[in-house]
């Protein structure tokens, strides 16, 4: 299958010296939706640069759509990708009709009137972009990455600072104009790479720590036992601590590793309750990608 | 505007209407060419001519005002001076309002997500000043020049010589502008570098004005701001990249 992009041991290095991204290898392909994490300084936003082409890699090669990024070919692929920058500042001097107008001009392609619709902006073509509440800012910059129809979406941090009700509106809209497209989501929101995502790349210092579809990725990681007892979560830690577990309290539960979560909680519940504790809940637990974020890196750090 | 790529010249359109939108560009824009253009020139010849004063300078003038009198001083050393103040000044002043508020503000990233180069930013930005500039100071100056020329102060090849310098003198300020996209984080920082460029210019052109004869002294200036900002350009393109513009 064709990449949609693909890094083949790319690096930069600012001029400040700082490595932020060390001989990167990894490739998206056609039609996956991947979401790429990584704690602050971690080299996602470099990434993504490197895609749009506004830096240049110091080593190695960068791809988009089949063009190496830097060559004749490449703007064309651009013109089939649709970015939505990371919380980007608003024009107080044009309205977002005409920055829409704009858009479509540089993709030189594009149904404004489709687009406006889709994003209800049909009411605010005449405001400008800096008078547009945050809600529909993003509306905004989602709609110009859109309006060129592209194969590829590049999305960096997409709801970072909407309030709750506008991200799940973003989400709403994602989700449909995901589904026919390549995408890469860069975001520190991990329920939101959950829920729009199927691949998992995790950078960490500049380096690919983990590159998996999210359903491999939750096979792989250790399954998790949730136990609570009338008795609180001390009781449980200290009941468990005599047959050589150890786990974690969680509130007034306590979470246990296991080999097999469903397999084993029969025996141990009959166990806890054969000592006297009132467990009221024992809950086999699916890996988060949360929990597989922290999990690969503070594996790293460690 | 057939340098630009296509790309360049639609972002170059966007850039000429926000510059036509800003108060601040346009009041800086129309100000200083109307002042040193036709104000101070025409305040100049007249107070000069009204006070009679027809006799030369007193006392010992430097080489370039040697044997002028009030007029000639002030069509050789004063309005020069003025003009090729306005076309350094003006389109660097103005390019702070297109280049700097845009990193400023954060636009330059709404830009970068759309399929243009930086460089084809940075250049609609520069052409857009240019363009803007042209449109005040060119009217500006033949008004000048007209009333040179009716007045009978100078002659056409003065007046080629100005344009000369006018056109020079804003090439230059071009050059500095590129320099100040890729160094000026913000609007004072950019008024400081603005200032910090522009210092050792005027400098020159006041020394060049003073010190060399009349006849060749403007076309000399001329060619001398042209050097002056290109040799700029070159040594900020040895050491800049495009990507400052970003970081």
């Amino acid at each position: 299958m064709a990449s949609a992009l693909a890094f083949a041991e790319a690096s930069k290095r600012y001029r400040n010296g700082k490595l932020a991204l060390d001989s990167v290898s990894f490739a998206i392909d056609e039609g996956a939706r991947a979401c790429l994490l990584g704690p602050n300084g971690a080299g996602k936003s470099t990434a993504i640069r490197l895609l749009e082409g506004a830096l240049a890699p110091t080593g190695g090669r960068v791809w988009l759509l089949g063009e190496e990024v830097g060559t004749p070919w490449y703007l064309e692929a651009r013109r089939r990708t649709g970015v939505v920058p990371q919380g980007p500042g608003m024009y107080p001097d044009l309205s977002a009709g005409e920055y829409l107008g704009y858009v479509r001009r540089l993709y030189g392609r594009g149904d404004l009137d489709a687009v406006v619709e889709v994003f209800g902006l049909g009411d605010q073509l005449r405001t400008r972009m800096a008078q547009l509440s945050g809600g529909f800012q993003r509306r905004l910059t989602l709609a110009g990455a859109l309006l060129g129809e592209p194969e590829l979406l590049l999305l960096d941090e997409p709801t970072v600072g909407l309030d709750p009700v506008a991200t799940r509106d973003v989400h709403d809209y994602l989700a449909t104009v995901m589904r026919q497209r390549s995408t890469l989501l860069c975001t520190h929101n991990l329920a939101e790479a959950e829920k729009l995502c199927d691949e998992v790349v995790i950078l960490s210092a500049g380096k690919v720590l983990v590159h998996k579809p999210l359903a491999q990725l939750r096979r792989e990681s250790r399954p998790r036992l949730r136990l609570a007892a009338r008795q609180g979560a001390e009781a449980v830690l200290a009941a468990l601590k005599t047959r050589g577990l150890t786990a974690e309290a969680d509130g007034e539960a306590v979470v246990l590793a296991a080999n097999d979560a469903r397999a084993e909680a029969p025996a141990l519940l009959r166990a806890l309750l054969a000592e006297g504790l009132d467990v009221y809940e024992c809950t086999p637990l699916e890996a988060s990608l949360e929990t597989m974020f922290l999990e690969a890196v503070e594996g790293r750090r460690s | 505007m057939t340098l630009l790529t296509a790309q360049a010249r639609i972002l170059v359109r966007k850039e000429i209407r926000q510059l036509l939108r800003s108060r601040g560009a346009l009041t800086t824009s129309l100000i200083l060419p109307v002042i040193f253009l036709v104000v101070v020139p025409a305040v100049q010849y007249f107070s000069f001519q009204s006070g009679g004063t027809s006799s030369g300078i007193p006392g010992a003038a430097p080489p370039g005002l040697a044997g002028l009198k009030a007029g000639g001083v002030v069509i050789y050393y004063l309005v020069p001076m003025f003009t090729a103040l306005s076309g350094v000044v003006m389109p660097s002043v103005t390019s702070l309002y297109t280049i700097v508020q845009e990193r400023e503000r954060k636009t330059v990233e709404l830009l970068v997500a759309l399929p243009v180069r930086l460089t084809d930013i940075i250049y609609a930005k520069l052409a857009a000043t240019l363009l803007v500039a042209l449109g005040v100071m060119l009217p500006l100056f033949a008004i000048q020049a007209v009333g040179v020329l009716v007045l009978g102060a100078a002659g056409p090849a003065w007046v080629a010589a100005e344009l000369l310098l006018l056109g020079c003198a804003m090439a230059c300020s071009i050059c500095l502008s590129f320099v100040l996209a890729l160094l000026a984080r913000d609007f004072r920082t950019s008024q400081q570098i603005n200032g910090f460029l522009i210092m050792p210019i005027l400098i020159v052109v006041n020394a060049v004005l003073l010190l060399l004869p009349a006849p060749i002294k403007v076309p000399v200036l001329a060619v001398l701001l042209l050097v002056l900002g290109l040799v700029t350009l070159a040594v900020a393109l040895r050491r800049l990249t495009f990507e400052r513009y970003l970081s």
